[in-house]
């Protein structure tokens, strides 16, 4: 028997009118792994959602789920478990009730309810509060019975939107962690739409980022930050500078990419580049640093003016003006060697760091 | 999106409904075009025959144009008191308050049947019985909720801060409430008004007590005729009633959103 | 500051107005109905409960409290039964299809039900709508006689009601959020147990303040009933609409308007009383 992933996303298409919200997207999502949907509010990772879940028909493609498919059927006969942003508890039932109400409709003898509800509520650390109304609870609490509920009927998909964006932001940061051990235990595969680009390399095992109805990247945390495959999602994902060129020079790892003002940047490249080609240099602020003049490192660098600084903590921020553009960078406190507007100072960058981008 | 399910049978049951609620009016409208002496459906032919026969009905012609004069004087008084009501229950915390409140409110709970009873037999005691005051009396009892909360919802919505912002650029008091506060409530003045209107207009239940056989309005007058004719002419003046109201919800639909305003004021 | 102010001048207009025109009225409209009267001399002035009596004992005013009684709940569960499904329908709109519903639903209401109740003439008599086509699809032979009983009170009634209804269910269905919906269907529940479980029990304010509503408003009717009926039955407030403008025994009339006014006054009690219980368990 071959094993089929647990959500697969094939030709997939949605328009509202003459908007395509979801143009032909596929996706494969392996069983017990978590993938976030990430993108800007319009880039249809809702709509992607709400059609796996089955609020919304798809125009074209299929969906299926652990390799049947499911476009035909209602979000009812799905066996899927969904977290909402607004948690959507019901308001007229207990906290146990709410976690039991997959149970009873698919009719489970009484004993058995009980006892997986109060698992479940013992899984999102709730046990004891199973009497409570809804009302009662914090914000965390109810996102939490809202996890119990949706994983208590042991889903084949949980599917999560943007659940965390109504907490705040120390509790934010803290769900995340636990709702990832939370889908480790449970062994259910997720999906999880958010547009919180920091959420996402968090919790996730891949991460797709969409844009404008389409895939742009599908990768882990490390890969897609580290290396974008297009300018929308390097700018998306943190901080980029980026710098418009063309390539000037090329080997099967290296290209020189050239300005419009001339000036010549080294980068490592796996992609086949040939001369002439329009492209994008990406380097992270994290990755430039300020230098001694008699420093034969790093590859790339040239002469600015400082324009501004701001400490924010863990990092300061520097604005420096060079080759007639602003480079924004990010240093450590720890390797911070004061410099004030109006320095001149040396910037630059490791060939490694960067990255070329198809224009 | 919604949840879709069962949604054919829904809307037909949907569809059923709404027929059902304006079956009675197509068939009035359909009717007053008919050639024929009979009050039935389907209409024979077309005419407006019924139309000029309504031209030529001095008592029509007299009950409307008292029904006119009245609604106007009722929208006008209502919404004056109404008006200041509203202000002051909404800017001012002060001994019985909840209680005005609440009175102001009450002519919407009560039975007109009672509230009009009960003003006749004051009325009639205070030697006013039916007469053009009689009517305005009543028929602003009934339509004073309507402003009084059309106009609290319009206050509630204001931001404070825009009248904040006129008192802070330097405007006194007095400046702040014509300049500005006036503007911000008046498209719930405007519907309360134009509520007021249509409800005196159309009032049937206050009027029946305080009609007299020369002061009739229109809508006394069409319960009575019908009482001992039929004929298609009280469907040609039905026809104009309606085109009328549903030409002025249409206006307030258009400007302050009729269907809002009259949910807001149902549920206060 | 002042613990308690007086009343601004701006609120005193109404105020007054409903002082005079409203409360001493009705407080008058109570005296009167102790008042005794003889078809001879009139009213005179007195203190004796015999017109509540009479009201409460006499087998032909049990007939018309009864009747009363039973239109009105007909007539409530009727426009529950028709408003239920087209209130929740009207939820699933959206922008103008929504408008264009909520006004065919509610605009109704603003037309005079002397004009509305005409046009049930027109549709229940026996050369109406409704007869036409029971005789062309030869269900009956004869016509059915649909007009001035009992049954055509109901529906003009109904008809005329329904908007009420329709706003209070609007409103209940309304706050419920979609993704509450969602999350049953989600978690299994199909179509009817989603009403069962989630939509019934969500809305039961709003069907308790609707069916009282209409049911107030039902109990206080006169209009409809007299046009639809012929004349033929006689609720509470045809009562008290003879007893004012035709026999003239205002006394009477007001202890039939008083003992309404108290029906009324219980069930906007019961409902304030009912939707607070039932917020309450959310709470």
């Amino acid at each position: 028997m071959t094993t089929h992933p647990a959500i697969e996303l094939a030709g997939l298409t949605k328009r509202f009118g003459d908007v395509v919200a979801v143009d032909s997207i596929g996706l494969e999502v392996g069983v017990g792994e978590l993938v976030s949907l990430l993108g800007p509010s319009g880039c249809g990772k809702t709509t992607t959602l709400n059609m796996v879940a089955g609020f919304l028909d798809p125009d074209a493609g299929d969906i299926r789920l652990h390799g049947q498919s499911v476009a035909d059927r209602p979000p009812h006969k799905r066996n899927s478990g969904m977290v909402f942003q607004s948690y959507a508890l019901f308001p007229h039932m207990s906290v146990f009730e709410n976690v039991a109400f997959g149970l009873r409709v698919r009719r489970l003898p009484k004993a058995e309810i009980e006892r997986s509800v109060h698992e479940a509520l013992a899984m999102v650390r709730l046990d004891g509060l199973h009497d409570r109304s809804t009302q009662q609870l914090s914000g965390g609490q109810r996102q939490r019975v809202s996890l119990a509920r949706a994983l208590v009927y042991q889903p084949d998909v949980l599917l999560l939107d943007e659940p965390f964006s109504n907490l705040d932001a120390k509790l934010r940061v803290a769900m995340r962690a636990e709702l990832v051990e939370i889908q480790r235990r449970a062994q259910v595969t997720a999906l999880f739409v958010t547009h919180d680009q920091e959420e996402a390399m968090h919790i996730s095992d891949r991460i797709v980022v969409m844009n404008a109805g389409r895939i742009e990247q599908i990768g882990s945390p490390t890969d897609v930050y580290r290396r974008p495959e297009s300018v929308f999602v390097a700018d998306f994902l943190g901080e980029a500078n980026l710098v418009e060129g063309r390539i000037a020079a090329a080997t099967a790892e290296t290209a020189t990419v050239e300005t419009a003002d001339g000036l010549q940047f080294r980068a490592e490249t796996t992609k086949p580049w040939s001369n002439g080609d329009a492209c994008w240099l990406m380097v992270r602020p994290e990755h430039l640093v300020v230098c001694a003049d008699t420093d034969p490192a790093p590859a790339n660098r040239m002469h600015g003016t400082v324009k501004s600084h701001a400490f924010l903590g863990s990092a300061h921020i520097v604005q420096v003006e060079a080759a007639g553009r602003d480079w924004s960078l990010k240093l450590s406190d720890s390797e911070w060697t004061p410099v004030a507007p109006g320095d001149d100072v040396a910037i630059g960058w490791n060939a490694p760091d960067c990255v070329v981008l198809n224009a | 999106m919604r949840v879709r399910w069962g949604s054919f049978w829904l809307a037909m049951a949907a569809f059923a409904a709404m027929g059902f609620l304006i079956a009675p009016l197509v068939m009035v409208v359909a009717i007053s075009f008919t050639s024929s002496q009979l009050l039935r459906f389907p209409p024979e032919g077309f005419s407006l025959r019924w139309y000029y026969a309504l031209i030529d009905n001095p008592q029509f012609i007299e009950a409307a144009w008292t029904s006119f004069q009245l609604a106007v004087a009722c929208s006008i008084v209502a919404t004056l008191i109404g008006t200041t009501a509203a202000i002051a229950i909404y800017r001012y915390r002060f001994f019985g308050r909840n209680a005005i409140y609440l009175l102001l409110l009450s002519p919407l709970m009560l039975p007109q049947l009672i509230l009009a009873i009960a003003l006749l037999i004051y009325l009639s005691r205070a030697g006013l019985p039916g007469s053009f005051l009689s009517l305005l009396i009543g028929h602003v009892l009934v339509t004073l909720p309507f402003v009084v909360r059309l106009v609290l919802v319009g206050l509630e919505r204001i931001d404070p801060n825009i009248e904040r912002a006129a008192a802070v650029a330097g405007a006194t008091r007095f400046e702040v409430f014509f300049r500005v506060t006036i503007w911000l409530i008046f498209p719930g003045m405007f519907a309360g008004a134009a509520f007021a209107f249509i409800m005196s207009f159309d009032n049937i239940v206050v009027s029946l007590f305080f009609t007299t056989s020369r002061m009739v309005t229109l809508p006394v007058e069409i319960y009575e005729y019908l009482e001992y004719a039929d004929d298609p002419l009280i469907t040609a003046v039905s026809s104009v009633v309606i085109l009328l109201i549903v030409a002025m919800l249409l206006v307030i639909e258009k400007t302050v959103g009729f269907t809002k305003s009259f949910t807001a004021v149902e549920h206060g | 500051m002042l613990k308690y102010r007086l009343p601004p001048l701006l609120v005193w207009p109404a105020t007054a107005f409903l002082g005079a025109f409203l409360v001493y009225p009705l407080l008058l409209t109570v005296a009167i109905s102790f008042d005794e009267f003889s078809a001879l001399e009139g009213m005179k002035p007195a203190f004796q409960v015999g017109h509540y009596k009479t009201l409460l004992t006499d087998p032909y005013y049990h007939g018309v409290l009864l009747d009363t009684l039973r239109i009105s709940l007909i007539v409530t569960l009727a426009s529950l039964i028709i408003g239920y499904p087209l209130a929740l329908w009207m939820t699933r709109l959206e922008g103008v299809w929504k408008a264009i519903a909520m006004f065919c639903a509610l605009a109704p209401l603003m037309i005079s039900v002397v004009i509305r109740s005409l046009g049930w003439l027109v549709i229940l008599s026996d050369t109406g709508v409704i007869n036409q086509l029971l005789l062309a699809t030869g269900i009956v032979s004869s016509p059915v006689r649909l007009l001035y009983n009992e049954f055509a009170v109901i529906v003009g009634l109904t008809e005329a009601l329904l908007p009420f209804m329709i706003i209070s269910l609007l409103v209940s269905l309304q706050a419920i959020p979609n993704s509450i919906l969602q999350a049953a269907s989600v978690a299994g529940a199909g179509h009817w147990i989603v009403f069962r479980r989630i939509l019934l029990p969500l809305s039961l304010p709003g069907i308790a303040a609707g069916s009282l509503l209409v049911f107030a408003i039902a109990t206080s009717s006169f209009v409809t009933p007299r046009i639809l009926s012929g004349g033929h039955i006689n609720m509470v407030a045809n009562v008290v609409v003879d007893n004012f403008l035709v026999t003239l025994n205002w006394p009477f009339g007001a202890a039939v308007g008083i003992l309404l006014l108290i029906v009324v006054l219980l069930v906007f009690l019961l409902q304030h009383w009912l939707t607070e219980r039932i917020l309450g368990r959310y709470r």
